[in-house]
């Protein structure tokens, strides 16, 4: 049996995140406060305020969608012109539904799009690209925003036994949709459906940049980052894509390796002790 | 946890996103600074590096935001893991959060939530605190927090209900003098009551705020609160309400309260909170300056009454 304290933290709870909480405790408070089993003494406590609940509601509500909107500011532009009030739908359902979870207020954009991307996919009202735009965005915001790096370990030269050093912030993500493609201000523009893998950093001026993979390439970088060397890195992407690691993939390799280097992405090598 | 004489005193301001370059650039004069663990607690790179010349810079102290001392749910034991580990290498003399609920049913809500002033929340409120200090390994100190309605049968006043926390858990006072006083002109009390009621031999710290004035809706004709003007006479304040925003200079009655209240309790640091509509800094430190000001002159008073009574107040 629940003490008063869980009812009342429960109701309130209920009418910041519920949806159409406010219509019920603004159309009958003294109904709402007694289908969550809050005892008569503390409703009276609550209905001597009545109009109160629903500025919690605004405060709390206000403070997680203001994070959402602003790391999904493109995305939300896309679904207006589209589907008109649907960011806010997805919201108030993902309020509704699941919550917060996260004690850290940066991370609830993510919470939410993991929420609302397998709808977003599943609704034949939506483009179906934009998902994968909203996931980009998301990605470009938190590399955009994310903390400037240490100093990297001691580097060495380029060699195939040596893991490689590369600079932070980075991601590496894999989309159906070529939504790397569309201009932001573009917001009728379509993207083309092809799978695409992108690398996301983080230029010198601090301006988050896209750039678009081959399946290879992509497949060697993820094993990179997780810290293999150089070699091995090449032999088991290889593997995995049924290609020979042959002289154009040698060639290839080393175009991408100098290209990430001119872009401040690869350091350089990892010292082996 | 009643008051000891640290070495941190003064007038210190809360480190914020917004300017912290500058301020690490210019090592403004600070007696400290103010961190909310959770903008630190599991990132790396730049946070580190900025919390680590901070440290180097002025003593630091930390808020936290998310603890939920007053709600239903279990303490989080990793974030309380993680909160020990952050304040050991911070070195704060202690770790103040909120004398509220923001968790409910594994949910967190971002925002703080008011508890009821009832006996069983003392008791079950203040055993939280204790096992959260005992976790942490450091001192605590709760914030009396603006609130808006009662959520629940009123047995005891706010103050009341923050001294008996605090007293049943022997832990710290944070007194948000602006909470104190938006409280009391929401709700029509006498906030110098307040105060003769809180503990003030536990205050620890104290903050200091900007806030905003709203119509309700039953004064403005619609279905919303709608920002407003602070009423020019505060007598006539029907139909508004005072919302704790962190988003303007500290008003002139809390300055004053805030005046007030140090002559009582003697040099207790101040902490200068703004999170909303962010001035530039040097507008900010100005604002820090015109505290610190009333800060040495409430406390030089403090000192000539001690020193006249031949006491140490309180």
């Amino acid at each position: 049996m629940s003490t008063a304290a869980e009812r009342l933290q429960a109701m309130m709870a209920k009418a910041c995140f519920g949806k159409d909480a406010d219509g019920a405790f603004e159309s009958d408070l003294a109904g709402f406060l007694a289908s969550h089993g809050v005892a008569k003494e503390d409703a009276d406590a609550l209905l001597a305020s009545p109009r109160r609940l629903a500025l919690y509601r605004r405060l709390v509500r206000h403070n997680v969608t203001a994070v959402i909107e602003t790391m999904l500011e493109h995305t939300r532009a896309r679904l207006e012109a589209r589907l008109p009030g649907e960011l806010d739908r997805a919201i108030a359902a993902f309020l509704d539904e699941v919550g917060p979870r996260t004690p850290h207020m940066r991370d609830v954009p993510a919470e939410f799009l993991a929420h609302v991307a397998p709808r977003w996919r599943a609704d034949a009202r939506l483009p179906r690209w934009i998902a994968d735009y909203a996931e980009l965005e998301l990605v470009d915001f938190t590399i955009g925003v994310a903390p400037r790096p240490l100093p990297p370990p001691p580097l060495a030269e380029v060699t195939a036994d040596r893991p490689l050093v590369f600079a932070e912030p980075k991601r590496l993500i894999h989309l159906a949709w070529a939504v790397n493609e569309v201009p932001r201000d573009d917001e009728a523009a379509e993207p083309a459906e092809r799978p695409v893998s992108i690398l996301v950093y983080r230029d010198a001026e601090h301006r988050s940049r896209f750039l678009e993979l081959t399946p290879l390439a992509a497949a060697i970088l993820v094993r990179l980052f997780a810290g293999d060397a150089l070699g091995e890195a090449m032999v088991a992407a290889c593997t995995a894509q049924a290609h020979p690691l042959d002289d154009a993939v040698l060639g290839g390799a080393a175009r991408l390796l100098a290209d990430l280097g001119e872009r401040g992405v690869l350091l350089g090598a990892r010292e082996l002790l | 946890m009643k008051r000891s004489r640290t070495a941190i005193t003064g007038v210190g301001l809360g480190l914020r996103w917004e300017f912290i370059d500058e301020i690490l650039e210019q090592k403004p004069a600070l007696a400290f600074v103010e961190i909310s663990p959770e903008n630190y607690m599991g990132r790396g790179g730049y946070y580190d590096e900025s919390l680590e010349r901070a440290k180097d810079i002025w003593p630091i102290v930390t808020h936290g935001l998310t603890m939920s001392v007053g709600g239903v749910d279990p303490l989080r034991e990793d974030y309380l893991a993680g909160l020990r580990r952050f304040l050991e290498r911070t070195g704060s003399p202690w770790h103040s959060d909120h004398l509220c609920f923001s968790t409910f049913g594994g949910m967190v809500l971002h925002d703080l939530l008011p508890l009821a002033f009832k006996r069983s929340e003392v008791v079950r409120v203040a055993d939280r605190i204790k096992r959260a200090q005992d976790a942490i390994g450091r001192p605590m100190a709760v914030e009396n927090v603006s609130f808006y309605l009662h959520p629940g049968k009123r047995e005891m006043t706010e103050a009341e209900f923050v001294a008996s926390v605090c007293e049943a858990a022997d832990c710290g006072l944070m007194l948000d003098v602006n909470n104190a006083w938006v409280n009391a002109t929401n709700f029509g009390y006498d906030v110098d009551a307040f105060m003769r009621t809180i503990p003030l031999d536990r205050v620890v710290q104290m903050h200091v705020a900007g806030h905003d004035w709203f119509s309700e809706p039953w004064a403005n004709g619609t279905k919303d609160f709608l920002l407003s003007e602070r009423p020019t006479d505060l007598a006539k304040r029907d139909g508004m309400l005072i919302v704790d925003s962190h988003g303007h200079d500290v008003a002139s009655e809390v300055l004053a309260l805030l005046e007030r209240t140090l002559e009582k309790t003697g040099p207790v640091p101040v902490l200068l909170e703004r999170d909303q509509s962010i001035p530039p800094l040097d507008e900010l430190l100005a604002e820090v300056r015109r505290v610190e000001a009333i800060w040495k002159r409430a406390t030089a008073r403090h000192e000539a009454t001690s020193s006249a009574n031949g006491t140490e107040a309180p």
